[in-house]
């Protein structure tokens, strides 16, 4: 294989790699000659970044490209699968709250008439006794299933959370606060915008 | 109908609970005597219970709680009634952890926080209302005791000396509600029961 990397090549790039650290840490600059030495070793490492991306990309790509193409193979057979899942537990949960809002009724019913001696407690036992039932497991011979009443939480007003549950919208925030700063008007309150160096290599 | 038949003769809310959340546990203890898996909380929670009764116990933080709490006159108070089902009868035996002319506390030791809600919900304080119903003819009053624990090393519980109560009444129907569920419950043990033997 034209590509191929040996373990001796990763070891040798990888002494590489531990020297431009060492080199970088060895680096003073003090005046412009040290800063063009600087930027010598800047493009130089991140050359030696692009070819070793280059190199891992050579490798991963074609295998990224097999791995797109096996879940494409896939997708439709397990969204088939999932759709038919959700149909599934969408009717057995709507029985189970069905019979449990039944039987509620049935028992609101049987509490009115033992209440009023229309019927005597050990009916109203039978009745209870006789009203059919929500199993919470039921086996069958393929698998079992086991219903389960968890909690959640809904959010009835935004207005009324504490202040430490807030999350900012960070990017929002940058895109209203540099436009406010280019139109000279006032800042969002709590926001101020500041100016941080950077640099771009070009090589 | 197969008249009912219980392994051990009666039915406990212990036995109840176990066969409710797994059979399968109930049927390797109750119907083969397996032992079963004793956690350490179990075990705390035994201890704690003896100490009550007693008033006796080799821990000192243990001791000084059951010093200061005040529980009903009688300790472990037995109850032995029958529910009746048409011709069919099931023995129910409880063992109140303290009771006194109308009033029953309970007692817990754990980790997880008792609230109201889920102590209205507790099935123990159903099964022992039942009992009681059955027993003296009227309603009592149900007190849920929430000792906290903590687990301060591995394996080592401890009480945190925090205590919580919830008051409980039971109505009629939930009375014949917890009735009917004994007296299916019953019903499902005796028929796997015969079933197995």
């Amino acid at each position: 294989m034209k590509n191929l990397i040996t373990q001796e090549d990763i070891k040798n790039e990888s002494e590489q790699s531990i020297k431009a650290i060492n080199d970088a840490n060895a680096l003073i600059i003090s005046n412009q000659d040290e800063m063009k030495i600087a930027t010598e070793m800047l493009s130089v490492a991140n050359k030696f970044g692009d070819e070793i991306k280059k190199r891992k990309e050579d490798i991963t790509k074609p295998m990224n490209s097999a791995l797109k193409a096996v879940r494409a193979l896939f997708k439709p057979l397990e969204d088939n699968k999932d759709k038919a899942v959700l149909i599934i537990k969408r009717k057995m949960i709507d029985y189970q709250i069905k019979i449990e809002e039944e039987n509620k009724k049935a028992e609101e019913k049987i509490e009115k008439k033992v209440e009023s001696g229309y019927i005597k407690p050990e009916t109203a036992i039978e009745k209870l006794e006789n009203l059919p039932e929500t199993e919470n497991k039921v086996d069958s011979d393929a698998g079992s299933v086991t219903f389960k009443t968890i909690k959640k939480i809904v959010i009835e007003d935004e207005r009324l959370l504490p202040r430490e549950y807030l999350i900012p919208d960070e990017r929002k925030i940058k895109i209203v606060a540099l436009a406010k700063e280019k139109l000279g008007e006032d800042q969002i309150p709590g926001v101020k915008i500041i100016e941080e160096k950077t640099l771009a290599n070009s090589r | 109908m197969k008249k009912i038949l219980l392994p051990r003769g009666y039915l406990s809310w212990s036995q109840m609970w176990l066969w409710e959340t797994n059979p399968k546990k109930y049927k390797e203890k109750y119907f083969f005597g397996t032992d079963q898996y004793v956690t350490n909380e179990m075990r705390f929670g035994k201890k704690f219970a003896e100490a009550i009764q007693t008033g006796k116990s080799d821990d000192k933080n243990i001791l000084k709680v059951v010093k200061s709490n005040t529980a009903y006159k009688n300790k472990e108070y037995k109850i032995e009634c029958v529910v009746k089902s048409g011709k069919e009868k099931i023995p129910i035996l409880c063992f109140l952890d303290s009771y006194e002319d109308g009033f029953v506390e309970e007692d817990k030791t754990g980790k997880t926080p008792w609230t109201q809600k889920r102590a209205n919900e507790h099935g123990q304080i159903g099964f022992y209302d039942v009992a009681l119903r059955i027993k003296t003819g009227k309603a009592h009053k149900f007190k849920l005791k929430w000792f906290e624990t903590e687990e301060r090393e591995k394996g080592n519980i401890t009480l945190t000396g925090r205590v919580e109560i919830f008051n409980v009444e039971k109505s009629t129907i939930d009375y014949l509600k917890m009735t009917a569920r004994i007296i299916k419950v019953a019903k499902q043990i005796s028929e796997a029961y015969q079933e197995e033997f």
